[in-house]
């Protein structure tokens, strides 16, 4: 027997390492290239996440302009390399507002309420799905059954109608958020659980008279937050969208707090005629989100590709 | 989620539905306040609020309230719009081809561009088409729907005005919604093909195949497409709701009178029976395409079979 192959075999007897081929057994070539795309993906995502932090941080040192302040003389004004005045790099709303003044600010409550929303919806996904996964029987039947149900509806129409029952404001969305999204960290904690309940360390543990507290604490638990940390980029990236689309939809942070989903929805009546104010926060969102995209696949690929089908 | 009894699948999807159906009527019963109150206008007088109180049940105990509800959905009675007085029922379907065209041309424009990507990506592994591939698409899914939806109409409506902003009827009218929503699609669509393909690309029976004198296209369409089609499948029935939420949105978007723009006009109007009609559907549809889509397992893979 060959190295290659002992080696393989000892992969093969690890029930975490040998459910899925890891991309790097294809050619060399292609296996150097898929990592270093990968490791790209997590130092530009990761590098434009702490931009956008930052940018929020010192959004009011950053700014150009006071983002509320409305000069009505400057209505609709185009960006000065557009052919507008001036003053505005990126244009001025129907109120004479500075977009891009608004669009840094806007950073603000984008990731107040995408990371909000994720620890709170990765904390109770987290309990329910360890529970699930590590006690199973009937706890596991009921949980599921739960985040089955819940998986059937579309995220936006019920975070709309939640959001439209309790009224728009920054803590309703964050409570619509964990309401919709913790399904997702549950049903990823419950399948980690359930493969980590059957290795050795844990079950040494047990021997040893660990608790079941203390198993699920010391050894559960910190096993399951790495994949869940990657499963947590891809929804910050998701919330942050779809809090943008209920501020879209009118349903968002009340005017006139500056938030890309109330300015893309500002924007949208002046499409023929202006459009920077529905581009520009349009694409803060979507770098935001691709950021978090780029980072989450990064750090899969990197760590973990069995996650692949998973998330 | 394979294998098991067909009974099991069934009675799994019935119990599911049941819970879609609960969380759509706790969905007002437990709001904070009478929801009531919120259904009519804040000078309406007393006697009013006294009366649709009484006319939706709501004075009766949360029990028989429930009874109530599930008796009537089972004879299809959705309840009666709070601002148009019709059937909930009739208004859903009368809106329900629109969206199912806009749906579908979107799946379908998905699937067109998406699975050529990923099978591509697939066979050409590691070379620099398919990293851009892999780069686009996963840009494509941080792509909002509706700002993809206001880009198109900014190019295509109003700059170059190839292309109408709203409305249904014509083809022409049909093109921009259904891009902007594929393109909730596209990139997880890719993904997954590429993936699925690489882990049976390996497969004893490609080589089979190979070695029996069929021709590479033969054998990737006839074995490896059908082989790694489970997964593909399988992510298409999940995304039932991203679609349908899709839709949603890029109904509002270009006002396409799909069951998305009666809900959000629903939701605009606090017309609730109609917004829980809309929600119940969603839930309703989604459920059955997943049972759809498991029982669809013993087409593809004859090794699945449900007893």
């Amino acid at each position: 027997m060959t190295r290659r192959t002992l080696s393989q075999h000892a992969m093969s007897r690890s029930p975490v390492l040998s459910a899925r081929k890891p991309e790097g057994t294809g050619p060399r070539a292609a296996a150097i290239l898929t990592r270093l795309v990968s490791s790209r993906g997590v130092t530009w995502g990761g590098c434009t996440i702490m931009l956008i932090a930052l940018m929020a941080l010192l959004a009011p040192w950053v700014a150009p302009r006071d983002p509320y302040a409305s000069t009505l003389l400057a209505r609709l004004s185009p960006p000065p390399w557009a052919g507008g005045p001036a003053g505005y790099l990126l244009g001025s709303d129907e109120l004479g507002r500075d977009v891009l003044s608004r669009v840094i600010f806007g950073t603000r409550i984008s990731l107040l309420v995408g990371l909000f929303s994720v620890i709170g919806a990765g904390i109770v996904g987290l309990t329910l799905g360890v529970v699930a996964g590590f006690y199973g029987g009937v706890a596991d039947r009921i949980i599921m059954l739960f985040t089955d149900t819940m998986m059937a509806f579309p995220l936006v129409l019920l975070a709309l109608a939640i959001v439209a029952l309790l009224g728009p404001s920054l803590r309703n969305l964050v409570i619509v958020f964990i309401i919709t999204s913790w399904v997702l960290y549950a049903r990823m904690s419950r399948g980690a659980t359930l493969e980590l309940r059957e290795r050795e360390f844990v079950a040494a543990s047990r021997a040893l008279g660990a608790s079941d507290l203390r198993l699920l604490v010391r050894h559960v638990v910190p096993n399951v937050l790495g994949p869940l940390l990657i499963v947590a980029s891809f929804g910050i990236a998701q919330i942050i969208t779809t809090e943008a689309a209920l501020g879209f939809l009118g349903l968002g942070v009340p005017p006139p707090v500056p938030s890309w989903g109330n300015m893309l929805a500002d924007g949208r009546e002046y499409v023929d005629t202006a459009w920077w104010i529905s581009v520009f926060p349009g694409l803060a969102l979507m770098i935001t989100a691709a950021a978090f995209n780029f980072f989450g696949n990064g750090v899969r690929d990197l760590t973990d590709p069995r996650l692949r089908n998973v998330v | 989620m394979k294998g098991g009894s067909l009974l099991w699948r069934l009675l799994h999807a019935a119990i599911v539905l049941c819970g879609v159906l609960t969380v759509v009527f706790l969905l007002l019963r437990l709001t904070p306040g009478d929801p009531v109150l919120l259904m009519v206008s804040p000078d309406a007088p007393q006697s009013a609020v006294v009366a649709l109180r009484h006319a939706l049940g709501f004075d009766q105990p949360l029990p028989v309230q429930f009874a109530d509800y599930f008796a009537h959905l089972l004879r299809g009675d959705l309840g009666t719009s709070l601002r148009q007085h019709r059937p909930v029922s009739t208004l859903i379907l009368s809106r329900l081809p629109a969206t199912f065209e806009l749906a579908g041309s979107g799946m379908l424009l998905a699937v067109i561009v998406a699975v050529p990507l990923g099978v591509f990506g697939a066979i050409r592994r590691g070379s620099m088409m398919d990293v851009l591939t892999r780069t686009l698409a996963l840009l494509a899914q941080s792509l909002p729907t509706f700002w993809m939806g206001i880009l198109l109409i900014i190019v295509f409506a109003v700059h170059w005005r190839v292309l109408p902003t709203s409305g249904r009827g014509t083809v022409a009218q049909l093109v921009l919604p259904s891009v902007t929503l594929s393109f909730t699609m596209i990139g997880l669509l890719a993904q997954v093909t590429r993936t699925a393909l690489l882990e049976v690309l390996d497969a004893d029976y490609m080589r089979t195949g190979r070695a029996k004198g069929l021709s590479n296209a033969i054998v990737l369409l006839r074995h490896g497409l059908r082989n790694a089609l489970i997964p593909v499948i399988t992510l298409v029935g999940l995304q039932i709701g991203t679609l349908l939420g899709g839709a949603i949105i890029t109904e509002s978007v270009f006002s396409w009178p799909g069951i998305g723009l009666l809900a959000i006009n629903a939701i605009d109007q606090r017309d609730y029976p109609l917004v829980q009609g809309v929600v119940a559907l969603a839930g309703v549809v989604f459920v059955v395409i997943n049972f759809l889509v498991d029982m669809s397992y013993t087409y593809l893979d004859p090794r699945v079979r449900y007893t």
